[in-house]
């Protein structure tokens, strides 16, 4: 079974994803600041983060950096309210990015994408 | 030294003030020196030439008085011929005096060896008269003495010549000195006409320039690029003021449209989250048949998640409210005493869910102030929550209230977790949160303390914090005292 960690400081959007992550078969985790994520990131191995930007304290540009020293080749989706364009300015070479606005459909296939092909980066 | 344009214009007037007081002096000088010059010649030559007319009338005048004599006998005519006689040798002695040429010289010389002759003449004639030789007498009256004034008269005309001549040279070089001063003083006029232009020139294109650079400067600044500024470094003192003022300007204007760009994406961020939530959760229920409960549960966090816009809504048009329209929104004079009492009373009931031990100061005697009670309670309430949100239980929130002078003192301190330093500058800002709200909560949308802020602004007050890690907030409202 493979394993999601998702960083964001929504706790709503956190219970949901895992909902809806758990139901599609994934084991989940959630963690809502940077310091729950790194006791994760050290305890535990995951198959794929999905990451939030904006957060109080420690934000995502930075959460992706501590998740590069955790593992280089950890597959990173990044998930946020801001348009995919900017989501890529913020976070350079993410695995695949998602406009939580879009919808969990889209977000549930580009989490299969990523986990089956290994290399499906949203191109600029 | 500071570069000015003022002191640029002194010292170029300076220069002009110099410079005309100079050729001014120069042709002064030179035309008294001149004028002194020509007088004198003047002087001595027509006296000279006054001299020879006299003298020619006194040698003919002495002969006059000579002949005089003979035909009467009478010695008034010797006696005034003696007087005649001195005055023409002063005058003799005045024209050596002021024959200046060699050539005068000269003649003054053969005057006087004439004259000598001359008188000997006379001398010869009178003594031959005097012994009864009338005749011998006249001879050398007509012939003698005749031949000798003739040679002193054509002696004196040749005096009278060159000095006339002497007059007309000195009249030319009168003319060239003239032509000389002309050119002294045009010359110097033209070279300060030609100073001034050049100066004002300079200043005029420097001073344009400048003002080119500030224009394009300023043309290229757009909402885009507000990053640009004018050049400051060598400047004029005036020049650089502006250039400064300028880019004050356009400091403030980048900061705000920084601001509101933050602003604009907070807001954006801040509303689409529990969109964002409300949507997932309804996607989330429909993916498959579900239990009643897990409906009703999808459904109660979507209301919550629109109470939550709700608020962010209402605390937006609220600030713009405060910001652009205040006008609207009434005040009124009253105790502040009682009702901040009450404000303690409610405070109260909020601490002692969570075990924070409140304490309140406050004056005995009355303070009158002008304002909205509403809005004053809702700042101190968002002030009090925000100390109870960061006090751990156990811990205190203090409330003390004093008026000095003429503003009203309100503290509210906590014994919560502090500020960072980082942090500081920020708490007021809009949208900025310490941490995550939790949705349950009425508060933590980050816009608790920017309202307090715009409130106290609004009642031409403001508020203050001081804080540390580990080392409690203190907030402290300050808000003018009403004197009717």
């Amino acid at each position: 079974m493979k394993r999601i960690l998702i960083i964001d400081d929504e706790r709503r959007i956190g219970q949901s994803y895992t909902v809806l992550l758990t139901e599609e078969g994934f084991e989940v985790k959630h963690a809502s600041s940077a310091q729950e994520a790194t006791n994760f990131l050290i305890r535990e191995h995951f198959d794929l983060v999905l990451l939030d930007i904006k957060m109080p304290g420690v934000d995502g540009k930075v959460m992706y950096e501590v998740i590069r020293e955790f593992d280089r080749h950890m597959k990173v989706i990044v998930s946020s309210v801001y348009p995919i364009e900017e989501q890529v300015q913020s976070i350079l070479g993410a695995s695949a990015y998602h406009n939580k606005s879009q919808g969990v459909d889209i977000l549930v296939d580009k989490i299969k994408e990523v986990l089956s092909g290994g290399d499906s980066k949203e191109r600029e | 030294m500071q570069k000015s344009f003022r002191r640029k214009i002194l010292n170029g007037f300076l220069v002009m003030v110099f410079l005309c007081a100079f050729t001014a002096i120069l042709a002064f000088i030179t035309t008294r020196n001149t004028q002194k010059v020509f007088f004198n010649t003047m002087r001595d030559n027509v006296s000279s030439l006054k001299a020879a007319e006299e003298l020619e009338l006194a040698l003919l005048s002495q002969r006059g008085f000579l002949s005089s004599y003979f035909l009467d006998g009478n010695p008034i005519w010797l006696k005034k011929l003696e007087e005649k006689k001195a005055n023409f040798e002063d005058w003799l002695k005045k024209a050596s005096i002021v024959a200046l040429t060699p050539a005068e010289k000269d003649i003054i010389k053969d005057i006087n060896l004439l004259y000598k002759r001359y008188e000997s003449e006379r001398y010869r004639a009178k003594q031959l008269y005097d012994s009864g030789n009338l005749r011998g007498a006249k001879n050398i009256l007509l012939k003698g003495m005749w031949e000798v004034f003739e040679a002193l008269y054509q002696k004196c005309e040749d005096y009278i010549r060159i000095n006339e001549s002497i007059i007309r040279e000195s009249e030319i070089s009168l003319q060239r000195k003239v032509i000389g001063m002309m050119i002294l003083i045009t010359v110097p006029a033209l070279v300060i006409v030609g100073l001034v232009g050049s100066m004002f020139f300079l200043l005029t294109r420097r001073i344009l320039s400048a003002v080119e650079d500030i224009a394009i400067t300023t043309r290229n600044i757009n909402l885009k690029s507000l990053s640009g500024r004018v050049g400051t470094t060598d400047l004029e003192q005036e020049m650089a003021y502006l250039a400064q003022s300028i880019n004050t300007m356009l400091e403030r204007l980048e900061n705000s449209f920084e601001y509101i760009k933050e602003f604009s994406s907070s807001i954006g961020h801040e509303l689409k989250t529990p969109l964002a939530i409300i949507k997932g959760q309804s996607e989330i229920a429909l993916r498959k048949e579900r239990q009643a409960e897990d409906y009703r549960k999808a459904l109660s966090v979507n209301i919550e998640e629109a109470n939550r816009m709700i608020r962010i809504v209402e605390d937006l048009v609220f600030l713009a409210k405060l910001d652009y329209n205040p006008d609207n929104i009434k005040k009124e004079v009253f105790d502040f005493i009682p009702f901040f009492a009450d404000i303690e009373k409610r405070a109260q009931t909020l601490v002692a869910q969570k075990q924070i031990n409140l304490t309140a100061s406050i004056p005995e005697t009355a303070v009158t102030l002008e304002g909205n009670k509403l809005h004053l309670s809702r700042l101190f309430f968002n002030l009090i929550q925000n100390a109870i949100k960061f006090t751990p239980s156990g811990g205190r929130i203090d409330l003390t209230a004093h008026p000095e002078g003429d503003i009203l003192k309100v503290s509210v301190s906590d014994t919560g977790q502090g500020i960072s330093a980082e942090d500081l500058p920020r708490v007021f800002q809009r949208f900025f949160h310490k941490e995550k709200s939790q949705p349950e909560s009425s508060d933590g949308i980050g816009l608790g303390l920017s309202i307090a802020k715009s409130i106290a602004k609004f009642h031409n007050g403001d508020i203050g914090v001081k804080s540390a890690p580990g080392e409690g907030s203190t907030f402290t409202v300050i808000l003018p005292i009403y004197h009717s």
